[in-house]
């Protein structure tokens, strides 16, 4: 064998290897970057919308303060929430349709996304980040309204 | 035809990589979320007021006045006023002991409770009406009710 036809060999099997280990190298480069192997590859899984309010009385607007929780290992950035009145929740004789007037947080948006960190938890308090409920003031007798509640169902989008 | 080389191809090769990678970093996943709460109201116990702002003044033996006035709601909001009822509380005043007392038993309220139906604002407003005290016109001398003020105690809900 020529000295010639081993040197060709050689650099063959560096470039070989080369074009292998530089870009297995460089995936991982960005998967670190991303925040670790693992989660670089994790399914996301939804990200949890609670929020209470009470002492509502009528004709006084209140915040429905939510918490955004993020069971990820990545943050997301929350781009929409939408709070609703759950169906079959009206108490008897306080319709919500007729007494609760409910505000949506139009103040979370893809332009302006609550942020929320891995494994971490987002308070959205004031309206129009949170919701705004307001019990009616009618004009009618609504003792039906006393001492009860409406339940309250939330849904949202988010990416990473 | 010209071949390319190898490094050619794996230089090729590794830009397209790297170029692959620049794109993944640029892309993201969605993510929904939900969840629920709930909205509670209060008790809305915040006792009104009621005012009567009518006078009673000249009254006689068999005679009558109208009592009417308005209410103060003290709450932060509406409150909705059923009926306005009204009572004279107990009270005896004999100024000339050698007459009878005069007592509540010398006066009467009707049209008690009066139908209010209002959802009244905070601070002082509605209003209502429907209700009256008499004097009786008893057998015996009532002198000692003279310039009496008679109690009445109002309630309402």
């Amino acid at each position: 064998m020529s000295t010639d036809a081993s040197s060709t060999r050689v650099r063959s099997r560096f470039w070989v290897l080369a074009a292998t280990s530089i870009p297995l190298a460089v995936l991982a480069a960005v998967a670190l970057r991303a925040g670790g192997a693992a989660s670089f590859s994790a399914e996301p899984v939804p990200f949890r919308i609670s929020g209470d309010v009470s002492g509502l009385v009528p004709g006084v607007p209140a915040d429905v303060p939510l918490t955004l929780a993020n069971p990820n290992a990545q943050p997301i950035r929350v781009t929409r929430v939408r709070a609703e009145i759950a169906p079959d929740s009206d108490p008897p004789g306080c319709l919500s349709a007729s007494h609760v007037a409910l505000e949506q947080p139009t103040g979370i948006t893809s332009d302006a996304p609550a942020a929320v960190p891995a494994h971490g938890t987002v308070v959205l308090r004031t309206y129009p980040s949170a919701p705004r409920i307001t019990l009616l003031a009618t004009a009618s007798n609504d003792d039906a309204c006393k001492s009860t509640s409406f339940a309250l169902a939330y849904t949202g989008s988010a990416h990473s | 035809m010209k071949r390319f080389s190898k490094r050619t191809w794996v230089l090729g090769g590794v830009a397209a990589v790297v170029a692959a990678s620049a794109i993944g970093a640029f892309a993201y996943w969605t993510v929904s979320g939900s969840g629920s709460g709930s909205a509670s109201t209060g008790t809305g116990n915040v006792a009104v007021t009621v005012n009567q702002t009518s006078s009673s003044s000249g009254l006689y033996p068999g005679g009558s006045v109208g009592l009417s006035g308005n209410f103060t709601n003290p709450a932060s909001f509406n409150q909705y006023v059923t009926s306005v009822s009204a009572s004279i509380q107990s009270f005896s005043y004999q100024a000339d002991n050698t007459k009878p007392a005069c007592t509540n038993g010398d006066f009467s309220i009707s049209g008690s409770p009066a139908a209010v139906g209002q959802d009244v604002a905070p601070g002082t407003g509605g209003s209502w009406t429907g209700i009256t005290l008499s004097m009786t016109n008893a057998a015996t001398n009532q002198d000692n009710c003279k310039g009496v003020t008679v109690p009445v105690a109002y309630t309402s809900n």
